[in-house]
């Protein structure tokens, strides 16, 4: 990495009152190598005085600054109150009043701000008409440094302009200005530092930190520079104006230098630089100027950090995975100092690229997704088990690390790994007993597996560790419900009906949960020839939740499970003919939205219950059994489905001609000009064989909605367009539309008399239908 | 924004820490008041309050790129500038007499 180059300090300059006189003997060297000298010898004292050698402390000083006849010169009390504020006062007690009053003349300006508390305290005892003044520039001082701003700049109101405390004044009004956020004002008064005193070199140190980017600013001494962080919220304006301005050299400038405060700014800017570069630069320079702008302070593993956020941001999810390895190894070989165990950092690294290893394999699911109807029985992506593996690791560096066991199961859930999820889930249970999540879950691995009374008891745990959680009491219900299923299928009706009864008896769940189980409790004693007891059941059901669609839905679903397809299901109850006609019989009130919304869900949640279903059969297999519901919701009684989104999905679930027929009608009853509904409609009654007089009007209803149709798929092709290029072709749907256009009119004329076809001239017979051309122009 | 940015903590800072900043922060920018400023808070605090967050955030937090200017004109007003002690002031001015 290349050093960025230094600049040059200005060579120090000792200040003329602090700088000691030279000794008679000394010899006539540069003054440069003197004052150096001096600086090596004031430091020995310094470590001695650490020592508490104050004996040899004083000879070396004596030595340095020797006491004459006359008392201790000036600049060895300067020192002494700084550094020995005991020893200070001692020698200043042998001072004559001619020669006190002299010393503070000369030192009490600059020694004023420049004394520790205990040297200020011991020179604060001195009587002299100096130290009236002084005193209130350090109790305007003190005011100042705890935020007692207006106090303190009324004690300095004391201080006359032609005061020898005039340049202490303006630097603490300054630096209050500073604090205060008022950087024009303290500009302003640091700006008129004389140059005597010792103030304005720190007064320009300061008005160089308001403004870090300034170019004429005064290159800061790097051991004179202001406190860094005193100029962060500057400096945070600055790089706000300079980033919304897209200048990013700019910004790369005052972000370097805010980066040389500590390293949790360092971290802060750096990402936060990345990320914005990201937007105007490719990943590679952006990586390449940070490294650049930064290398005085950033090494090896934080650039490779800053890459693989980049990654990440960028969402290069197979390079993202590569780097953070690469910083895997960093930290095993111990470099990067993340303040945690090693051990524990990298289960988290190897917890982050699993996370990405499993965004990987839930995109492919999803691709594979797209061949839904394939025949087949979809696989899980092999990159699940990559996930599997990397968790594993993870889990076993920090046992830890709750998240990662999380992610574990969910990896092996996706995985199809039932077995090792279950047991994995165990050995959680025994971990993080005190997690009801966990307990949750291996209710559900231990149900999955169909050992409902495992299950049965880590849901109770679950609940004692949270009472009040529906969703366990709900799952609790299920859990029961299948239980009791199970034993209904073996025949064992006693053990069923007492299941039954514990489920209905589940307080405390959800609506939907107690609705579903007093359906399921109806619909068993309903197989087993008991109508009273199913109505029963169902009057006890409705009387507290008047649902009496869902209840029906609910009950069709548990006949369907009871008794209804299913392989490997044994005989246990009577499969008894005809559909449940009675659960919709007599209901005379409209669905409820939340009612219809339920069905809906019923209906497309379920497929997944019965996953033994071949999937292409899925689509049909499972939706029959709700066609009498949502028919008779769609039509019976006058439109029950009043809006046209239930209509759209009752016609996306029912695959029944007639049912088709009659939704769609309704649909087109509501909103005449939907065209998937006009086409859905006519194409139907087609296929039904409808008669001629039933497409009265349907070819001018039909040209209407193939002209709104070309405006919309022209306006869609006129957006613009992320991928590829060209001309779109057709939509579908309108292909379709014209389709039925042209069967219906083919039709009528085939059914007119001849000569008088209302279309003028039918299709030629055996004419190619117009089928959407599947290349692109 | 970077949490321990936001929050102006170091990176080794504690559970105790985190919650003395984020009422201290609170109280000077609740939320009926500054919203945007809490907003930004909570989330922070959110981020940090357990030893393994701290380490998540460290390794893994990346800004949403299209709110970072926008969160950093909010930082700005967050960051107070330190007050140095009289002492820190007296041996800060002595620098310049070396």
């Amino acid at each position: 990495m290349a050093r960025r180059k230094q600049k040059k300090s200005p060579p120090r300059r000792k200040p003329e009152a602090a700088r000691p006189s030279p000794a008679p003997a000394a010899p006539a060297a540069p003054a440069a190598a003197a004052v150096r000298q001096d600086d090596k010898r004031l430091s020995k004292i310094e470590r001695t005085l650490e020592r508490g050698a104050e004996g040899r402390a004083l000879q070396l000083l004596d030595e340095l600054w020797p006491a004459g006849d006359a008392g201790a010169p000036p600049e060895r009390l300067s020192w002494l109150f700084a550094r020995w504020p005991d020893r200070a006062a001692v020698e200043l007690a042998g001072l004559g009043p001619e020669r006190l009053n002299a010393f503070l003349a000369d030192t009490l300006p600059r020694l004023v701000l420049r004394l520790p508390t205990s040297g200020w305290a011991k020179l604060a005892q001195l009587d002299s008409p100096l130290i009236v003044e002084a005193t209130a520039i350090r109790q305007a001082s003190d005011a100042i440094a705890s935020g007692r701003d207006a106090e303190g700049l009324e004690l300095l109101r004391k201080v006359g302009l032609r005061s020898p405390f005039r340049d202490a004044r303006l630097f603490l009004r300054g630096l209050a200005a500073l604090y205060g956020g008022q950087d024009e004002e303290a500009r302003k008064s640091l700006g008129h530092l004389a140059d005597t005193g010792g103030y304005r070199a720190a007064g320009a140190a300061l008005v160089a930190m308001i403004d870090p980017t300034a170019e004429d600013r005064p290159a800061p001494d790097a051991e004179t520079s202001a406190p860094p962080r005193l100029l962060m919220p500057s400096a945070l304006r600055q790089l706000h104006q300079q980033l919304a301005r897209a200048q990013v050299n700019a910004a790369l400038r005052t972000a370097s230098q805010l980066a040389e405060t500590d390293p949790v700014v360092k971290t802060a800017v750096l990402r936060m630089m990345a990320e914005t570069m990201l937007m105007h630069l490719e990943l590679e320079e952006v990586v390449a100027r940070l490294t650049r702008a930064m290398d005085r302070s950033v090494d090896k593993f934080d650039m490779l950090h800053i890459s693989a956020l980049c990654h990440d941001a960028l969402v290069w999810s197979h390079q993202s995975i590569l780097v953070w390895r690469g910083l895997l190894k960093e930290v095993r070989a111990g470099r990067g100092s993340l303040g945690v165990a090693s051990r524990t950092a990298q289960a988290a690294i190897l917890g982050h690229i699993a996370t990405i290893q499993m965004a990987l394999a839930l995109d492919d699911d999803r691709e594979a997704s797209t061949n839904r109807f394939s025949f087949q029985r979809q696989r899980p992506s092999s990159r699940w088990l990559e996930a599997v593996e990397t968790l594993r690791q993870a889990v076993e560096l920090d046992p830890d690390h709750f998240e990662l066991w999380d992610r574990l199961i969910e990896a092996l859930k996706q995985a199809g790994d039932g077995a090792e999820r279950g047991r994995v889930l165990e050995r959680m249970t025994a971990r993080f007993d005190d997690k009801p999540v966990v307990w949750r879950e291996a209710a559900i691995a231990a149900s999955d597996r169909g050992s409902y009374h495992l299950a049965l008891g880590h849901v109770g745990r679950a609940i004692e560790l949270e009472p009040m959680g529906r969703d366990l009491r709900d799952l609790e219900s299920l859990t029961r419900l299948k239980l009791a299923r199970k034993y209904a299928h073996e025949g064992k009706v006693p053990r069923a009906a007492e299941a039954y009864s514990q489920a209905i008896a589940v307080r405390n769940r959800t609506r939907d949960a107690s609705l579903k189980a007093l359906a399921e409790a109806a619909t068993f004693e309903d197989l087993l020839g008991h109508p009273e007891a199913f109505e029963l059941l169902r009057a006890q059901a409705l009387a507290a939740d008047a649902r009496p669609w869902l209840f029906a839905a609910y009950a069709i679903v548990a006949r369907e499970h009871l008794a209804g397809r299913g392989v490997g299901r044994k005989k246990g109850l009577p499969r008894r003919a005809g559909t449940l006609t009675h659960v919709t019989a007599g209901i005379e009130v409209e669905p409820g939205p939340d009612e219809l919304e339920a069905i809906f869900h019923l209906a497309g949640s379920y497929d997944q219950e019965f996953d033994f279903v071949p999937l292409h059969y899925q689509a049909f297999a499972a939706s029959t059994m709700f066609y009498p519901v949502l028919v008779a919701a769609a039509t019976a009684g006058g439109h029950r489905l009043t809006t046209l989104k239930s209509l759209r999905l009752a016609f996306g679930v029912v695959h029944d001609s007639e049912g088709e027929l009659r939704i769609a009608e309704a649909a087109m009853r509501i909103a005449p000009d939907d065209i998937d509904m006009t086409s859905a409609r006519y194409g139907v009654a087609l296929k039904l064989g409808r008669p001629a007089s039933y497409f009265d009007g349907a070819l001018a209803i039909l040209d209407d909605a193939i002209t709104r149709g070309v405006e919309i798929a022209r306006a869609v092709a006129a957006a613009p367009r992320f991928f590829g290029g060209g001309k779109p072709p057709e939509p579908a749907w309108l292909t379709r539309l014209r389709e039925v256009r042209a069967n219906v009119a083919r039709y009528l004329a085939s059914q007119a008399p001849s000569g008088s076809a209302s279309e003028g001239k039918a299709p030629k017979a055996g004419a190619r239908k117009k089928t959407p051309s599947k290349r692109r122009p | 924004m970077y949490p321990f940015f936001v929050l102006d903590l170091p990176h080794d800072c504690t559970d105790q820490d985190v919650e003395d900043r984020y009422h201290a922060l609170l109280l000077r920018f609740p939320p009926d008041v500054a919203p945007d400023q809490f907003t930004l808070i909570r989330a922070a605090y959110e981020a940090l309050r357990d030893e393994r967050q701290r380490l998540s955030t460290r390794l893994f937090y990346h800004d949403d790129d299209t709110q970072i200017v926008e969160s950093l004109a909010t930082v700005a007003t967050l960051q107070e500038r330190p007050r140095l002690s009289p002492d820190a002031l007296a041996e800060w001015l002595r620098t310049f007499d070396d």
